[in-house]
C-alpha cells in the first residue's frame, strides 16, 4: 500500500489488466504521443498524462493513437469488443460523446441485446468529465445522467484513487460496456492504493461516512465535497451518512433505500444537469420505495438546469459547494 | 501425519440433495468413535438420516452448528487420531475443500473467488458496538449492503451465517433483522418468549422445523405461480366396495384400502389421458410414460408425499403393500429422498376424516393433484324410484399453464369411469 495519485492509479488499473489479459488493449487520441509528430512517442500519454508510459511496455498495437475521429475509433472499439477483444478506448473529454453518439446509443449498447446474447461488448469508454477548469460549455459537463437513460450501458465515477483503480479493473473484466467518468479535477488528488490487483464490484454502493441523522448520495468528486461537508456537521454534532453509489448504473438501490429508512432524510449531491438527472432518479427512488420513512421532503443540491458558464465567477456558483451541500443539509433537517 | 486426518462431510443422501443440516450432533468434540458409531442426525428438507462414523478415531476441530444449512461435501466435523496435533488439524481445516463437485458447488466456489477479489477498505469500520458483544469473527468478504454489515456489527451476528436475498446475493439489513429474530428466539426459552406476548396472552413460539419450512415455501409458490382451476366428480363406489371385500376375502394380513383402489385407478387414468401425466418447471414440460403417482401422508409435524413408482405396471396388491411401508417408514422419518421425488401426479385423501370433499394444492412439479373425500351414503333416482348408493366427491387441481380445462376433464372422466367398473383394474 502506498500514496497514489488518482492519474496513477488509472495508469496502474490499465497497465495490471494489460498485463494479465493480452485480449486488453487502448485507443483513443494521443494516449501514446501527442506532442506534433516530430518523432518523439511516448511524450503525454493522453491529454491528462493517464497513459503515459504504457506505449514503452505493450507497444504500437496495444496503445494506438487514432486520428481525430470520435465516430472512427468509438466504433472501431466497439467492433473489436464484439470479436472478443478488451478495448478501453479514451474519449478524452465526456462532451466528445456528441460526435460518437450512434456509437455508443445504437451499437455499442444495443448489440448484445439484438443478436439475442450471442455477441457481447466488454468495452470501456473512459472519459473526462467536470468542470471547474473554466474550460467552458463543451468541455466541462457531467453527463453521466445522458449514458445511465440508456438501457444496455453500465455507468461509473469513481471518488478517490482507491476507487479508482478497483472500478476501472472491474469495469474492463465486466462483459458489458462501461463509460468510466473521471473527473478532471482529481487527477492529482493523492490517496492510499493497494500496490496488488484489485477489484470493486459494479453496483454496491459504500459508506463513505456514517451517521444516524440524514443520508447524501453522491458520486465522483460530489463524494469528497459531501465528506468534508459530513465532517464540518459532525462538529455541531449532525451525523451524516454520505453512500457514495461507484456507478449509476447498476444503481445499488438497496443500499440508499435502507439508509433512508434509517434517517428518515435524504439529500442527493450531484454535479450533472438537473432534469431527468440523477438527482432526480434517487429522488424518485425515495418516494416509491422508501416514502413512509421520510420525515422531510428530498432535498437535491445540483447546478441550475442551464449551460455551464465561462466566467468563473459564474462557474464557481454553478457547481455545488461544500457550503451548498451543508445549506441543504441544515433545510432538509429543519424540515 | 496428514493421511491420519479425514474430514466428515455433508452426505448425500439423494440423488437431488445439495443441502443439509445437522439436526443433532450425538458426539462432542474430543469424543472417540468407533466405524458405525452414531455421529449425528442429518436433517434435510425431506428427511432426517443417521450420520454413521466410517472410520475409527477422534472427533477434532470445531462440530459444524446444529442447524445450518451446508451443501453437500461441506465440512462437519474433523476425524483424527490423538497424535495429530492441534496446529495440523487447522491446516487441513484451512486447507479443505468441499468433496463434491456438483453444480451448486461450483457456483460456491465462484462466489468464493468473487469474494477474495473484494478487497477489505483500510478505513472500514463499523460503527461503535453499543451491545458491548464480542464481535464476530472475519466477514468482511460476505457481500452485504453497508447497513447490513453495520446492524451485524451491531448485533453480534457473522454475515456468513445470514441468508442473502438481496441483488447478486447480498445480505441486506432485512436479512441480518430476520436472523438477529431467529437467534433470539433460539436462545430465549419458550417460556420467556410467551412471557413477550403484546396481548398479555399466552402462547409458546414454535420454530419452523426444516419440513415445515419447506412445506411453506413450495406450497407458497405454487399457489402464487400455477394458475389452479378445480374440477369436481361424484363417483358410485359400490362396486369398488364389493371387488375390495372380495379381494379382502381369505387374506391374512395387510388388507386393501379403497384409497389403494383409488390410487391405482388413477395410474390407470393417468395412462388413458396422459396429457395430465406430466412435470412442469415453469418453462418445459415432461410427459411421462409411466405412471409415479405419489400419496399425501400426514404426520405429526406435516406432511410427506412418498411416490409409488410405476402405479400403472403394479397390481392392487402390490400397490397396497408398497403405501403401507411407505407410509411406516414416513411415519419413522426413514425414508430416502430418492424415494419422495420424481412423482407425476398425487392423490390426497381426507376421507377418513370425514371431509366430503377439498381443494388440493399442486405439489411441483407437478400439474395435478386429486383430493378425495369421504363415501357417504345417497338415495339416487332409479328406475324402481330411488336406491341406495355410495358415493365419494373427488376434486381434481390442475395448473392451467399447461393442463386445459377440456384436458382435465378427460381425465376425470376416465377416472369415474374406473371407479365405477372396478374390475378394469385388476387386467
Amino acid at each position: 500500500m502506498s500514496e497514489k495519485s488518482f492519474r496513477q492509479a488509472i495508469n496502474e488499473a490499465l497497465r495490471e489488466e494489460m498485463r494479465r489479459d493480452p485480449d486488453v488493449f487502448l485507443i483513443g487520441e494521443d494516449i501514446a504521443g501527442g506532442t506534433g509528430g516530430d518523432g518523439e512517442e511516448d511524450a503525454w500519454g493522453g491529454v491528462m498524462g493517464v497513459t503515459k508510459g504504457l506505449l514503452g511496455e505493450f507497444g504500437a498495437s496495444r496503445v494506438i493513437d487514432t486520428p481525430i475521429s470520435e465516430t472512427a475509433y468509438i466504433g472501431a472499439a466497439a467492433g473489436a469488443a464484439v470479436t472478443g477483444m478488451r478495448p478501453v478506448a479514451e474519449l478524452m473529454f465526456c462532451d466528445f460523446a456528441g460526435v460518437c453518439f450512434d456509437q455508443i446509443m445504437n451499437q455499442t449498447a444495443k448489440l448484445r441485446y439484438m443478436l439475442g446474447g450471442q455477441a457481447k461488448v466488454p468495452l470501456v469508454i473512459r472519459m473526462q468529465c467536470g468542470g471547474g477548469f473554466n474550460a467552458a460549455a463543451q468541455h466541462s459537463q457531467t453527463l453521466h445522467g445522458l449514458f445511465t437513460h440508456i438501457p444496455g450501458l453500465k455507468v461509473v465515477m469513481p471518488s478517490n484513487p482507491y476507487e479508482a483503480k478497483g472500478l476501472l479493473i472491474e469495469s474492463i473484466r465486466d462483459d458489458d460496456p462501461v463509460m468510466f467518468m473521471e473527473h478532471k479535477f482529481m487527477y492529482d488528488d493523492k490517496g492510499e492504493v493497494p500496490d496488488e490487483s484489485y477489484a470493486i464490484p459494479l453496483g454496491e454502493a459504500y459508506y463513505s461516512r456514517d451517521g444516524e441523522d440524514i443520508t447524501i448520495c453522491a458520486l465522483g468528486r460530489m463524494v469528497n465535497l459531501c465528506n468534508q461537508a459530513a465532517d464540518d456537521l459532525a462538529q455541531e454534532n449532525i451525523g451524516c451518512t454520505v453512500i457514495d453509489l461507484r456507478s449509476t448504473s447498476p444503481l445499488d438501490e438497496e443500499s440508499i433505500c435502507e439508509s433512508v429508512e434509517e434517517t428518515g432524510r435524504l439529500v442527493v449531491v450531484d454535479e450533472g444537469y438537473p432534469r431527468c438527472g440523477f438527482a432526480a432518479d434517487i429522488a424518485a427512488l425515495a418516494a416509491v420505495r422508501a416514502q413512509p420513512a421520510l420525515r422531510a421532503p428530498v432535498k437535491l443540491v445540483t447546478p441550475p438546469h442551464t449551460t455551464i458558464p465561462f466566467a468563473p465567477t459564474l462557474e464557481e456558483l454553478y457547481i455545488p459547494s461544500v457550503d451548498r451541500i451543508k445549506q441543504g443539509i441544515k433545510e432538509t433537517l429543519a424540515a | 501425519m496428514a493421511g491420519k486426518i479425514q474430514a466428515i462431510v455433508m452426505p448425500k443422501l439423494g440423488l437431488s440433495m445439495t443441502e443439509g443440516m445437522v439436526a443433532k450432533w450425538h458426539v462432542e468434540e474430543g469424543a472417540k468413535v468407533a466405524p458405525g458409531d452414531m455421529i449425528a442426525e442429518i436433517e434435510t428438507s425431506k428427511i432426517t438420516n443417521e450420520l454413521q462414523a466410517h472410520g475409527a478415531g477422534v472427533i477434532r476441530g470445531s462440530l459444524a452448528e446444529e442447524g445450518v444449512d451446508l451443501p453437500v461435501g461441506g465440512l462437519l466435523c474433523v476425524l483424527a487420531d490423538e497424535a495429530s496435533s492441534e496446529g495440523e488439524i487447522e491446516a487441513f481445516i484451512a486447507a479443505f475443500k468441499p468433496l463434491d463437485s456438483d453444480r451448486i458447488e461450483v457456483a460456491e466456489a465462484e462466489e468464493a473467488s468473487d469474494d477474495a477479489r473484494r478487497p477489505q477498505r483500510k478505513d472500514d469500520k463499523a460503527r461503535p458496538n453499543p451491545s458491548g458483544q464480542q464481535p464476530p469473527p472475519d466477514d468482511s468478504r460476505i457481500p452485504a449492503t453497508p447497513s447490513a454489515r453495520r446492524a451485524a456489527a451491531r448485533a453480534g451476528i457473522n454475515l456468513a451465517e445470514v441468508t442473502p436475498t438481496g441483488t447478486r446475493g447480498r445480505v441486506t439489513r432485512e436479512d441480518v433483522e430476520k436472523a438477529a429474530a431467529a437467534a433470539q428466539s433460539a436462545a430465549a426459552p419458550p417460556a420467556q418468549s410467551a412471557a413477550t406476548a403484546l396481548s398479555g396472552e399466552a402462547y409458546e413460539e414454535v420454530p419452523l422445523t426444516s419440513m415445515r419450512q419447506t412445506i411453506a415455501k413450495r406450497l407458497t409458490a405454487s399457489k402464487q405461480a400455477a394458475p389452479h382451476f378445480r374440477l369436481v366428480a361424484e363417483a358410485n363406489v359400490d362396486r369398488m366396495l364389493d371387488l375390495r371385500s372380495d379381494l379382502d376375502r381369505g387374506m391374512e394380513d395387510g388388507k386393501i384400502s379403497i384409497n389403494d383402489l383409488l390410487v391405482k385407478a388413477a395410474a390407470a387414468a393417468l395412462m388413458q389421458v396422459p396429457a395430465v401425466n406430466i412435470q412442469f418447471d415453469g418453462s418445459a414440460m415432461r410427459r411421462y410414460a409411466a405412471a409415479h403417482v405419489a400419496v399425501a401422508v400426514a404426520l405429526e409435524e406435516g406432511l410427506l408425499t412418498p411416490v409409488i413408482r410405476n402405479a400403472n405396471h403394479k397390481s392392487v396388491m402390490e400397490i397396497s403393500s408398497e403405501i403401507k411401508e411407505l407410509s411406516r417408514r414416513a411415519k419413522l422419518g426413514s425414508l430416502q429422498l430418492d424415494e419422495l421425488e420424481g412423482g407425476t401426479f398425487t392423490v390426497s385423501n381426507l376421507g377418513m376424516f370425514g371431509i366430503k370433499a377439498f381443494d388440493a394444492i399442486i405439489n411441483p412439479p407437478q400439474a395435478a393433484i386429486l383430493a378425495v373425500g369421504a363415501t357417504e351414503q345417497r338415495l339416487i333416482p332409479s328406475a324402481g324410484g330411488k336406491r341406495a348408493a355410495t358415493i365419494i366427491t373427488a376434486t381434481l387441481s390442475c395448473d392451467h399453464r399447461v393442463v386445459d380445462g377440456a384436458t382435465g376433464a378427460r381425465f376425470m372422466q376416465a377416472f369415474k369411469a374406473l371407479v365405477e367398473h372396478p374390475y378394469q383394474l385388476l387386467i
